[in-house]
């Protein structure tokens, strides 16, 4: 796997990874703007430690970290990268109660602290586990645990419509 | 709900989000040498508008504040800055709105927070107090915390500073702030620098500046505004049949979101239009128009809303369009009479241009999160950093 990834070219590497990581960069920053710009600064990053890197299985797992990072401005040095995937039922039984879920999420999201909303993508839309995500945002697990529970808490007052949610 | 069924909705939601994003031409952000990374450059006009500002600033007040503008690094400002589509009288200063009152500010000073509550039980905190948005309404791409601004008490990003005098908070520029929530009073800052606010008309107006005179001049121009009505009932079509401007005004109103099921709304900015503003605007909608969506509306609730009113010469408001900015269903209701309505054409990029300039970028929301043809003309979902 590692020869394979270092025969690549950067660019034979970062195409078809494009639209996938500008929407993970979405999510983690919360506007088209500041994703690209994010998505950006890695791939230059990126591209600059390509040989370091791409010396590595998991390039992917870099430039995602990069653009968490960036984002919440809390570099650290990564680790491997073992994440189980989670079973995600994307096809929602009501497609009315899919729009007010996916608003509710959105409205959700747009309310969190920058970490917090980094901490939420990293699990629920990375499937990374709560060591991984600790070690990428500078936190504790108890802290990540936190951020979710306060997450799905503010999840929950946004489906029931609650005043103060 | 168990905690497994929301942490499915939240994947739910999140991969449906996902979905959504713009990712064509996404090539373009690929480094090297044939690649065009998004630098600002700036552009000619921004220069002749910025010295045009700054010069008649510096004759207005002769303040050191004032020359703030001029000398702020060129750079950070963006290739599309033009010139203003908004009504900036001669003399060089412009009129700011912000629920009933109206002040005047330096014509130069770009847009940015003010201290407010995040939540109930949070302490004050600006997110950001700096310059974000230029006066033309164009995104500062770089921070440039030089320029002098006025902050309105709205979450422009995430990034925010807890607001608490002398310790967190330090005052790099100028500013007023419109309706932050700080107690009347005055602080002085190491350096000369003075922070006024005063209670008035049922909000707070604060300068921050080391300029006496500056200070004086801005709090002198205080004073109640008619030229969009303070506040409005949603479903309230009793709308007031008179403006103090004419042409075309945009007057922008909202709930804040722990308050959505409140009745009526606020104005939180204003602007005339030029008439050339106004002619695109008028252009836009004789072009053939997109059908209006139709919108699964469960689960949203507005929160903001921006009115085109069109005034005759004699004052007399002769009818409104109102922009409505739900996430997703985005639109205008033509020749509306209440803000709680439906609209009859969908939002395109050629409808929002005329109007969005000034302080429309840092102070709406918008439709789409940022997202697509419009990120520009609105804060967008998170606004920059």
């Amino acid at each position: 796997m590692d020869v394979e990834v270092t025969e690549q070219s950067f660019e034979q590497w970062a195409v078809p990874r494009l639209a996938a990581l500008l929407r993970f960069a979405w999510l983690v920053t919360g506007s088209q703007h500041d994703a690209e710009d994010a998505l950006q600064t890695a791939l230059a990053k990126a591209q600059a430690d390509w040989e370091r890197v791409g010396s590595r299985a998991e390039v992917e797992p870099y430039v995602r970290r990069m653009i968490a990072n960036a984002h919440v401005s809390a570099w650290r040095r990564f680790g491997r990268r073992q994440s189980p995937v989670a079973e995600v039922r994307l096809e929602p039984a009501d497609p009315v109660a899919a729009v007010a879920e996916k608003d509710a999420v959105w409205r959700v999201c747009q309310g969190l602290p920058r970490q917090q909303r980094a901490a939420v993508v990293l699990r629920y839309y990375e499937d990374l586990d709560h060591p991984e995500i600790a070690e990428i945002l500078g936190c504790s697990e108890v802290t990540v645990r936190s951020h979710l529970h306060r997450a799905l808490a503010r999840l929950r007052r946004e489906l029931r419509g609650d005043d103060d949610g | 709900m168990d905690e497994e069924q929301l942490e499915q909705t939240m994947r739910r939601g999140l991969h449906g989000l996902a979905q959504g994003v713009e990712t064509h031409g996404a090539e373009r952000l690929l480094p090297g040498p044939r690649r065009h990374r998004r630098t600002p450059v700036l552009a000619a006009a921004a220069v002749a508008l910025m010295a045009v500002a700054g010069l008649a600033l510096s004759q207005t007040i002769g303040s050191e504040d004032a020359a703030a503008p001029q000398t702020q690094r060129p750079s950070t400002l963006p290739a599309t800055t033009s010139e203003p589509s908004v009504f900036i009288p001669e003399g060089g200063w412009r009129t700011e709105y912000w629920q009933g009152l109206a002040v005047d500010v330096p014509g130069g000073w770009g847009y940015g927070g003010a201290p407010f509550r995040i939540s109930r039980d949070a302490a004050p905190a600006a997110c950001r107090p700096t310059a974000m948005v230029s006066a033309a309404g164009r995104r500062y791409r770089g921070l440039d915390t030089d320029a002098g601004y006025v902050g309105r008490p709205v979450m422009l990003t995430d990034a925010c500073e807890g607001y608490q005098v002398g310790a967190e908070f330090t005052p790099a520029a100028p500013f007023v702030w419109l309706g932050a929530e700080i107690d009347p009073g005055v602080v002085e800052f190491e350096g000369g620098f003075v922070q006024e606010t005063v209670a008035v008309l049922g909000t707070t107006v604060t300068v921050g500046s080391a300029d006496t005179a500056l200070r004086k001049a801005v709090l002198g121009s205080v004073r109640p505004q008619d030229l969009c009505a303070a506040k409005l009932d949603v479903s309230d079509t009793e709308w007031p049949a008179t403006s103090s401007g004419s042409g075309m005004n945009v007057c922008v109103y909202r709930r804040p979101w722990e308050e959505r099921r409140r009745g009526s709304a606020d104005l939180v900015a204003a602007l005339r239009l030029t008439a050339e503003a106004q002619e695109e605007y008028r252009v836009a909608l004789a072009a053939p128009q997109r059908e209006a969506t139709v919108c699964f509306q469960v689960g949203s609730v507005e929160t903001e809303w921006v009115v085109l009113e069109r005034v005759d010469h004699e004052g007399r408001v002769a009818d409104r369009d109102v922009v409505h900015l739900r996430p997703g269903c985005s639109g205008i209701d033509l020749r509306a009479d209440h803000l709680d309505g439906r609209h009859d054409v969908g939002l395109r990029p050629t409808l929002v241009a005329p109007w969005a300039t000034g302080p429309i970028p840092a102070t709406v929301y918008g439709p789409s999160g940022g997202m697509g043809a419009m990120i520009d003309a609105f804060i967008g979902e998170v606004g920059p950093p």
